[in-house]
């Protein structure tokens, strides 16, 4: 038995001790003398290497014959996947015309296009931890630094906007195989070309002052992926994409494209020296930033600029600052007219809201550009069943813009609280300081779902009736989620006040019936073009199943006998 | 502060059951307004239980806790706003992610304080307490001793006629702060409130109390003025822990 567990704590002792050198001492991880010597003596080796010019060049020749290889496979790889959309024209396309020739053409273009850039970005954008600012060094020298993070970017987002050809291959290619390929592919590229874009856009000292950069990552991480779903979900964009297509450099590499596409193999040559300046270019850019003259010339600037001054604040004027704050609070709602549309909780918040108001903004137009599409194919007796289709994924939208923006003022809102068993408060003061909270919140919510009725508006008066009726509906609704929540936090309340029993079981019971309402209460956000039940009734169903439950709870709440019974005849101690 | 507004304190045969287990039983007390009393016992004796009671925050679960005429329960809202309790969550860094100015002015809307000037007081006693510099922190960046005393800030800003306050020797506050908290404690016992506090040390009781209440596991075991000796028989015969409370007590 002892030997056993002896085995058993040898074992887990092991155990800790391998997890151990695998986090602090990796290069020594493996026990095998022959595998660490050999470790060792390659990790020497490739330090001294590193250490002369000669290993400058040691790695370009590497990378450069990997980068070839790499891309060599990839292009074979999204050829063979591609081949049938290539050679086939797409059935959707109808009637072999010219105009769909054109078409297809793009799509050759941009599978090729997404190569070029590939092979640039692999060439020409390391991502290694030398090219990241040393301190103050993007203060120092920003001229440099940005002219090679503009061209990162650009590269980038040409990236994305070459994606267009692969992801219509998803759907065009010959076998669900090639298809989910295909798609992984894309699904990979933009988000890795999204994600550089971000990245790269932050380090802008400009646009880094603007906005805090967690906030910014997140929107352009989620417009970058965007952009390319909008240009190959639909035709329109492809059209779009095409016109650009015949400008600059791009026009050029299209016409070599299509020269590859008919079969001219010398059209490689071109396009190949072409990839090659392109990347002599870029490197020449970033030696230039990165080279010594240029380092020397910051540093001299970096000691001939003093160092800024931090004032710190006054211990008066923060007293002070506290006493304005404290009286706005207490008696005042906002001060001064923007902040009816500005609060304070915006700022914390906007992290949040910002990237969803942007993806719903992205999102209708995507399904605009859907619907107009399908109008041209679709006969005028089918439009009326067409816009309610649109409608009804265009309509939870405005309705999720409104309830994001409701939820980060709810969450944020300093008066919110779940519990409160612990403040002298009723439930129905508790209810009252909520909704009037929430009706502070109103404007901002209504700014913030502004944009996007620019859609509904465009597709006439009764999809713009819909969504103004949506935007009622969902404020409405944000009465009765409010309310729901009340309910909830009033149960939650009694439960830790009382803990019997009974309470335990009455208790989550109410929170389930509370949760499923809350459900319904949300559900009764969007005017339902398909009519299920009238939106008159749904209105007022929501806010009376909600209030319902909300007095059952407060009524527990001030029923529920908190005082023991009296027993008759005991004698109670005076003191 | 009138006294008539500051209402006598009488539990009478007060108990609270906890899962089957009595966590206080049989408590038979009165505690008249103007006076600091002190509740001592060992852990797990129902001092926290006791007060969570008095500020209406749990419902007995036998006998009554009369303020005045009326009994303190979890709905007598209008009761519970003559008592505030400071709890050792009111000193908990993790207990919420809210600033101060924000649980301050709630705390003042639930208590009805809204009187002309209490901004000026609040901001007050941040100086005073030297916590401006926190003012706008969440309670998470704060020490525990920093937190309580934003407690502290509310309990003397509003100043509710009953002050409750559990285990304040034991909250993280600096010396200026206990300082301050003593100075406090006596004067609104001087204006004719009532203060009860919490403690594991007797010597806290004989430098601040008028009286004192021991506890052992959750019955009231000695009452009395804390410069008086318990009596030998009492103290001889108590539990080590009890006998422990029990001895601290008397004349310095």
């Amino acid at each position: 038995m002892s030997e056993e567990v002896d085995q058993r704590i040898e074992r887990k002792l092991g155990w800790q001790h391998l997890r151990w050198l695998a986090r602090n001492k990796p290069d020594t991880f493996c026990f095998r003398d022959r595998w660490r010597h050999f470790r060792r003596r390659y990790e020497a080796t490739m330090q001294s290497i590193f250490r002369s010019k000669a290993g400058y060049w040691l790695t370009l020749v590497f990378c450069s014959i990997a980068v070839v290889a790499m891309s060599g496979l990839l292009l074979w790889v999204i050829g063979a996947m591609c081949w049938g959309s290539l050679q086939l024209v797409p059935t959707e396309f109808g009637e072999v015309t010219p105009d769909i020739l054109r078409r297809v053409a793009f799509m050759r273009l941009s599978i090729m296009q997404t190569l070029a850039w590939v092979v640039i970005a692999l060439v020409c954008l390391p991502t290694d931890q030398e090219d990241k600012p040393k301190r103050q060094w993007s203060r120092a020298a920003p001229q440099w630094r940005q002219r090679v993070l503009v061209l990162r970017i650009a590269v980038a987002l040409l990236g994305l906007y070459s994606m267009a050809g692969i992801g219509i291959c998803v759907w065009n290619a010959a076998s669900p195989i090639q298809a989910a390929l295909a798609g992984l592919l894309v699904a990979g590229l933009v988000i890795a070309n999204a994600y550089w874009v971000s990245i790269w856009a932050t380090s802008f000292p400009m646009l880094r002052h603007l906005l805090k950069p967690q906030v910014l990552v997140t929107t352009l991480l989620l417009s970058s992926m965007l952009l390319p779903f909008l240009f190959f979900m639909t035709l329109l964009s492809l059209q779009i994409a095409q016109h650009f297509g015949w400008w600059g450099p791009v026009a050029w590499m299209q016409w070599q494209v299509m020269q590859i596409g008919d079969g001219d193999a010398q059209a490689w040559l071109p396009l190949l020296v072409a990839l090659a300046i392109g990347a002599m270019v870029t490197l020449a850019i970033r030696g230039r930033a990165n080279a010594w003259q240029t380092r020397r010339k910051a540093l001299a600037w970096i000691r001939s600029t003093p160092q800024p001054i931090v004032v710190e604040r006054r211990p008066d004027n923060a007293a002070i600052d506290l006493r304005q704050e404290l009286r706005q609070r207490l008696y005042l709602g906002p001060q001064r007219w923007h902040d009816w549309f500005w609060p304070q909780w915006m700022k914390k918040s906007v992290a949040f809201i910002l990237p969803i108001a942007l993806v719903a903004i992205g999102a209708q137009g995507v399904l605009h550009y859907s619907f107009e599409w399908a109008l041209q194919i679709t006969s005028d007796a089918e439009r009326s069943e067409l816009l309610r289709t649109h409608l009804a994924i265009l309509l939870p939208i405005i309705a999720i813009v409104m309830g994001t923006v409701e939820a980060a003022g709810f969450f944020t809102d300093p008066s919110m609280q779940w519990l409160y068993w612990k403040n002298p408060r009723s439930p129905w003061a508790h209810w009252r300081q909520m909704q009037v909270a929430g009706l502070k919140r109103v404007p901002v919510v209504l700014l913030w779902t502004l944009p996007t009725c620019i859609v509904p508006g465009l597709w006439g008066a009764e999809a713009l009736q819909l969504a103004i009726l949506t935007i009622v509906m969902t404020l409405l609704a944000c009465v009765s989620v409010r309310t729901i929540i009340c309910a909830w936090g009033t149960t939650l309340s009694w439960l830790a006040m009382k803990r019997t029993s009974w309470a335990v079981f009455i208790a989550p019971a109410s929170m389930v019936i509370a949760m499923g309402l809350e459900a319904i209460a949300m559900l009764t956000a969007v005017a339902d073009p398909t009519g299920s039940y009238h939106d008159g009734f749904r209105m007022v169903a929501g806010q009376l199943i909600t209030l319902t439950v909300f007095s059952g709870t407060a009524g527990l709440w001030s029923t529920l006998g908190w005082l023991p019974l009296h027993r008759e005849g005991e004698s109670l101690v005076m003191e | 502060m009138e006294s008539s507004a500051v209402p006598t304190i009488q539990f009478q045969d007060t108990g609270r059951i906890f899962a089957g287990a009595w966590a206080l039983r049989h408590v038979n007390a009165t505690l008249l307004p103007g006076s600091v009393y002190a509740v001592l016992g060992a852990n797990g004796a129902g001092k926290s239980t006791l007060l969570r009671l008095m500020a209406g925050w749990l419902p007995a679960s036998e006998g009554r806790i009369c303020l005045g005429p009326s009994f303190m329960r979890p709905t007598a809202i209008h009761l519970r706003r003559k008592v505030m309790l400071l709890d050792d969550t009111s000193g908990d860094r993790k207990a919420e992610l809210s600033s101060p100015v924000d649980d301050l002015c709630q705390l003042v809307r639930d208590y009805h304080a809204e009187r002309a000037g209490i901004e000026d007081e609040i901001a007050n006693w941040f100086e005073r307490l030297r916590l401006v510099p926190v003012s706008r922190s969440k309670r998470g960046e704060m020490s525990k001793g920093q937190a309580y005393k934003i407690a502290m800030v509310g309990l003397f800003a509003i100043a509710p006629p009953i002050w409750l306050l559990d285990e304040p020797f034991s909250a993280g506050l600096d010396a200026e702060g206990l300082q301050i908290l003593e100075n406090q404690i006596r004067e609104h016992a001087e204006r004719g409130g009532t203060v009860i506090f919490s403690s594991q040390w007797p010597e806290h009781a004989r430098r601040l109390a008028d009286g004192a209440l021991v506890l052992h596991e959750g019955k009231l075991v000695w009452s009395g003025v804390p410069d008086e000796k318990p009596n030998d028989e009492l103290t001889d015969s108590a539990a080590p822990a009890l006998q422990a409370v029990l001895q601290g007590l008397g004349p310095s």
